[in-house]
């Protein structure tokens, strides 16, 4: 049977690669093609690698055909969003301020990755510094949906979301703070994944929240997403945040899977007042057919959730206006010189900076200045205790909580110009962040406008294996046609 | 949040604004803090601060030299170097 891009998915390229039955070329160049037909509408990397690709394709097969081992990501394009680090190739983070840099490294989840076989197409567009819902915070580029090129793919990780769902990389690489794999997968009807706090090495990410940051696959499928996950995940010396507990072998942990008395929570508000009735109904058919799968419906409240977004806005800004410190001018990027030390500093993050950033930084160091620091900083710190603990409570009696990934679905590019109504965009996605959870947004349904829905799954911190089989159990149950039209 | 705070914090993050973005962050800054401040209601009081998710203990490492990130690379991506070093104007004319 002849090769085709649009039916496969990383697990399935892997497989034929490995044994023989595809050549790595012949996915990379075919790769190249789609991309070459479909980014002038879509707009989802900033830069490309097509010789490197087809470069280290040609390797994998003359590897395979001297009966080495070619890897579990043998073959397979991925993308990789652009505030991680590939050695050799810039980082921009869709930022003038890194104008000219070239990574010196790669980072951990690259080294991971490329030992698996993986092949780096490119790497994608971002909300500038991953500060963003739309993806047009970026400072280099606008990022278009798939589904429907009118409207925006979500963020910050839209090109990774995007790439994935226009088929020009099977498996992307995303970084989420309070939702930045999670909200652009559900725009663009692709999977994203949130691993827990700990559970992958951020050696080599750019920084934006220390305390919620976390990098995590885009695919086309759930299985693909377990894959990825068991090569990135586990103890990193550089990163000294990365978890030493043992990561599981996620592929074969799905093998096994069965969710038969599973304990599915749900809290009744996300579906009641979600604004989007289409989201809402679409949300609420997969929790049924979980249940209709042998899951059991709990009940659950999360009463300190709503203050979420308060929460995050203070803590992820004040640890990014501490972060962006080091953009200054001194060690890496741009510099604006006025002749001073001091006065390049003020000159180059004034220029290099754009608008979202620089709100967020003076958010950031508003709470954490001298008089406001109690109000703001310190309460939002406690308030994030109040937000774990609901979620320990009701992790007690469940062992997934299930709702929207996002109030409503994909909107028109310039649509929010309001930088309020886009922090909103993040009201489902950011409790999970604070309290350190592992979470998924799994294709669920359409609306009839035809844009994709995402389904929100949560699972406490490391507990990645029941996510994976229940988002797993639905996938196939759904057994949804995915591929965007791209129009 | 009022343009005098606006400035004061920018001096505090080393951020050069212009008179325009002044009055606008001055009125988005305002409009997000006044939400912010919802969170005021809840009494914490007697509750702890959680500052990271890290479910685990303490990672100890053996103290073993190790070699460290060759020093020509590290300084590649500076605007201007010297020597291996990072070169910049004086603070203190």
């Amino acid at each position: 049977m002849p090769f085709d891009l649009l039916k496969s998915d990383a697990t399935s390229i892997a497989q034929a690669v490995r044994d023989g039955s595809v050549s790595a070329e012949t996915v990379v160049s075919e790769t190249i093609k789609r991309m070459a037909a479909t980014e002038p509408k879509v707009g989802a990397f900033l830069q490309q690698d097509a010789e490197g690709a087809l470069a280290q394709a040609r390797a994998i097969d003359a590897a395979r055909k001297q009966g080495k081992p070619v890897g579990r990501l043998a073959g397979v394009p991925i993308a990789i969003k652009d505030n991680i680090h590939v050695e050799g190739r810039p980082t921009t983070c869709a930022s003038r301020i890194l104008d000219g840099f070239i990574a010196p490294y790669d980072a951990t989840v690259t080294t991971r990755l490329r030992a698996e076989g993986a092949v780096i197409v490119g790497k994608t567009n971002l909300d500038e510094f991953a500060m963003g819902s739309s993806c047009e915070n970026s400072a280099l580029k606008q990022t278009r949906n798939p589904w429907d090129v009118t409207r925006v793919p979500g963020g910050s990780s839209g090109g990774s979301a995007a790439a994935v769902a226009a088929r020009s990389a099977l498996v992307s690489l995303g970084t989420d703070t309070g939702g930045s794999i999670r909200l652009p997968g559900s725009f663009c009807g692709v999977v994203g994944m949130k691993p827990s706090y700990g559970r992958v090495s951020r050696y080599g990410a750019i920084a934006f929240a220390s305390s919620l940051d976390q990098i995590g696959p885009l695919s086309v499928s759930v299985r693909d997403s377990a894959l990825t996950l068991s090569i990135m995940a586990g103890r990193d010396d550089h990163d000294a945040t990365s978890s030493k507990r043992a990561a599981p072998d996620y592929v074969a942990e799905l093998a096994k899977a069965n969710i038969k008395g599973l304990r599915v929570g749900y809290v009744p508000a996300y579906f009641d007042q979600c604004p989007d009735k289409e989201v809402a109904k679409t949300c609420k058919l997969g929790l049924e057919r979980l249940r209709n799968l042998g899951a059991t419906l709990v009940e659950v409240n999360l009463p300190n959730a709503d203050h979420g977004i308060e929460v995050y806005y203070v803590v992820a800004s004040a640890e990014a206006s501490s972060n962006l410190s080091r953009f200054d001018g001194v060690r890496y990027g741009m510099r604006a010189d006025k002749g001073n030390a001091i006065a390049n500093y003020f000159a180059t993050r004034g220029a290099g900076f754009g608008t979202e950033v620089k709100r967020r930084i003076m958010l950031g160091t508003y709470a954490l200045s001298a008089g406001a620091y109690d109000e703001y900083y310190g309460r939002a710190s406690k308030v994030r205790t109040l937000i774990v603990n609901d979620f320990v409570r009701a992790f007690g009696g469940c062992d997934l909580i299930v709702g929207p990934t996002v109030p409503f679905t994909a909107f028109k590019a310039g649509e929010k110009s309001d930088p309020l109504s886009m922090y909103l965009c993040d009201i489902y996605t950011i409790p999970a962040s604070l309290a350190g959870l592992c979470a998924l947004s799994l294709p669920a349904g359409f609306s009839k406008a035809g844009l994709p829905i995402g389904l929100h799954l949560q699972a406490p911190p490391y507990a990645e294996t029941t996510l994976f089989a229940a988002a797993q159990a639905l996938e196939r149950d759904l057994g949804l046609d995915r591929l965007a039209p791209i129009a | 949040m009022d343009e005098h705070t606006v400035r004061h914090v920018a001096k505090l993050a080393r951020l050069e604004l212009a008179e325009g973005e002044i009055a606008r962050l001055a009125g988005d800054l305002s409009k997000i803090t006044h939400y912010i401040e919802q969170m005021g209601k809840l009494d914490v009081r007697h509750v702890e601060a959680t500052i990271h998710p890290v479910v685990d203990e303490n990672a100890w490492r053996p103290d073993e030299i190790h070699a460290s990130f060759p020093r020509d690379v590290a300084v590649k991506n500076a605007p201007d170097k010297d020597q291996g070093f990072f070169k910049v104007p004086p603070v203190i004319e």
